[in-house]
């Protein structure tokens, strides 16, 4: 008895330890949205003694905060939706035919994994310019497109792949064949690891800001992690106005998450074979 | 409903072919099964029968037409896999509904197959389940049920019963053949296990590394198999093969294996061959027709309540006898067990083809 009482106080111990090392930040950003710059000043850490909700009006109108907003969710949604449909259609091509060259391409894009944006923005900055995209939240788009594509098609290539051939086979029979295989069979079925994709891409790409500050200028361009920047003055820096935007941006991947986690039914092809 | 001719069929992957020179013919509305050990060629042979394997010579007819080169969803031909392949993110009433919706049939009609399918294999109260949320033998009637109601030329069945637990099987194996009369369809069914094989199939097709090695009725093919693999393969216990030798005695034959002599009432061409013989045809009495009597040694008694499987060690090897349960016998006991004329296949020692019967 007393055993497992120990191990159960040693796993409670663990998980409230963990707890407030992962939730801690998060909460003294939430507290300090609520709080105006010189309360925190005198109390970093100290809870707010009045809730100030204006800050967040305050945020969204006074600066500009509703333009950036919108750039973020257009950017992000174009970005993850054309990143969800190429990458699940290579990955599909991939996984299922026997081509020539089919061991090159995949290695091919992988490869891309690897380099570390840094190498890569300066030429990429160059090329939006050359082709009239640096500036525009269509450029920026397809850079996302093309930085989220590789990783999207890696991991939903292991999982198509996994799905068993006699699912088409059947479809086959069915009548089924070419990009109709893929949206009847492919995509329902790999639904669990697409919905992963799908959010992993939202939340990178969310939160995205080394892209978005090299090739974007314009304030009425700007997404949320720039549109937070501009809270960061020369002078000084107003951290009240900071956390309140940062709550702004994190919000809406919250609710994202938790829609979409919702879907991330495993087992889906449990009981399709055997 | 349609007749299917398999012509010279065969596939190599380079130098090794895996199926090779298969010719057969199924007529309308019979149930052909194709039996063999695992990697003798016979899923092969129906998959490329389906479309799903290319076919490297030979050639496919259905109903007369060469289908070599005509994609597999415009054969007009249902599979039903040993996985039973059922689209995991579609109710029962999709599964079924799916193959119908791609062929434009109206959303009525589609409605009236499913229901009667449904109807007829008791899936009315699952309609709304997935595949998941079904037991092993509901899924395999779900997949039967999706080439039911496609209403194809030719039924493909492959293992379709393999994944189910033992007294399920006997139950299925029932159901397929009222199925194969209801229908009085072409089906060609895909199989290891010799007992479908025998109770199912209007005939049997049995194959080894990729060729034919017998077609016949099921019984014909047990009672007279036309080389040692499938005297060897039919049957539980298989039947005996035992090296012998056939010698000249006058207008006769004589029959030795070991010290024992048997004679033959006919005379068939001397030299060794291999003798096979039935356990059931095996007795401790001698009959109105006994050619003799096998004698050697008890050495293993398997009492299975309605019948006692015997074997007798030979300087030549194991015979096994199936006798009746109530023999008493005890380990190490000298047996003699006696052969009735019309019982005995030779085959040749070489290439296992049957060489006589006597």
């Amino acid at each position: 008895m007393a055993r497992n009482w120990l191990g159960r106080a040693a796993l409670t111990s663990a998980l409230v330890l963990y707890t407030v090392y992962a939730a801690g930040p998060f909460v003294w950003v939430a507290s300090m949205s609520l709080k105006t710059t010189p309360e925190i000043m005198a109390a970093p850490y100290g809870l707010p003694r009045t809730l100030h909700w204006e800050k967040y009006i305050e945020a969204w109108t006074n600066s500009n905060y509703g333009v950036y907003f919108w750039n973020s969710v257009i950017v992000c949604a174009a970005a993850v939706v054309i990143v969800t449909i190429v990458g699940a259609m290579a990955a599909h091509a991939l996984a299922r035919y026997r081509f020539r060259g089919r061991r090159f391409i995949g290695a091919a894009i992988f490869s891309t994994i690897i380099f570390p944006p840094q190498i890569t923005i300066i030429a990429l900055f160059q090329i939006m310019v050359e082709y009239n995209l640096y500036d525009s939240l269509t450029g920026l788009t397809l850079v996302y497109v093309a930085v989220q594509l590789p990783l999207t098609v890696y991991l939903l290539e292991a999982f198509f792949a996994r799905i068993p051939e006699v699912l088409y086979e059947a479809a086959r029979i069915d009548g089924y064949g070419g990009l109709e295989v893929f949206w009847k069979i492919t995509l329902p079925v790999g639904f669990p690891a697409i919905a992963t994709t799908i959010i992993l891409n939202f939340i990178y790409l969310w939160n995205d800001f080394l892209y978005a500050v090299v090739l974007i200028s314009d304030d009425q361009k700007r997404t949320l992690p720039l549109g937070i920047q501009k809270f960061m003055g020369d002078q000084m820096e107003d951290i009240g106005m900071i956390a309140t935007a940062m709550m702004i941006a994190v919000i809406p991947v919250v609710v994202f998450y938790a829609f979409f986690s919702e879907r991330l039914i495993q087992g889906m092809t449990a009981g399709a074979v055997k | 409903m349609a007749t299917v001719e398999l012509k010279g069929l065969g596939q190599r992957f380079g130098a090794s072919a895996v199926v090779e020179g298969v010719d057969l013919s199924i007529a309308d509305g019979e149930f052909m099964v194709l039996l063999g050990p695992s990697g003798c060629g016979k899923s092969t042979t129906l998959r490329m029968i389906a479309g799903l394997e290319t076919i490297s010579e030979g050639e496919v007819m259905i109903d007369g037409r060469k289908v070599n080169d005509v994609a597999a969803k415009d054969r007009d031909i249902a599979m039903v896999f040993q996985s039973y392949a059922l689209y995991p993110h579609m109710n029962v009433r999709d599964n079924l509904a799916f193959g119908l919706r791609r062929r434009r049939i109206s959303p009525a009609e589609i409605e009236r197959r499913v229901a009667k399918a449904a109807l007829s294999l008791g899936l009315e109260p699952y309609l709304e389940r997935r595949p998941s949320a079904l037991s092993g033998g509901q899924r395999q009637r779900v997949a039967v049920g999706r080439a039911i109601v496609r209403d194809p030329k030719v039924f493909l069945f492959d293992e379709p019963l393999s994944n189910l637990d033992a007294s399920l099987r006997v139950n299925m194996r029932g159901e397929l053949s009222t199925l194969h009369q209801r229908l009085a369809a072409t089906m060609i069914y895909v199989t290891h296990d010799q007992v479908e094989a025998m109770t199912m199939g209007s005939r049997i097709c049995i194959m080894k590394d990729g060729h034919v090695m017998q077609v016949g009725a099921p019984m014909a093919v047990y009672r007279e198999p036309q080389n040692a693999f499938v005297a060897g393969f039919l049957g539980s216990p298989p039947m005996n093969l035992i090296p012998a030798e056939i010698i000249a005695a006058g207008e006769r034959s004589e029959l030795r294996i070991a010290e024992t002599r048997l004679r033959l009432e006919t005379a068939l061409k001397p030299g060794a061959v291999t003798l096979g013989i039935r356990p059931e045809e095996l007795a401790l009495d001698a009959g109105a027709t006994s050619l003799g009597a096998i004698t050697g040694t008890v050495s293993s008694i398997e009492q299975l309540g309605a019948e006692t499987i015997v074997t007798l060690t030979l300087p030549e090897g194991l015979i096994r006898a199936r006798l009746d349960n109530r023999c008493k016998l005890t380990l190490g006991e000298p047996l003699a067990l006696h052969v009735e004329a019309g019982t005995l296949h030779f085959f040749d020692r070489a290439t296992g083809q049957l060489v006589g019967r006597a």
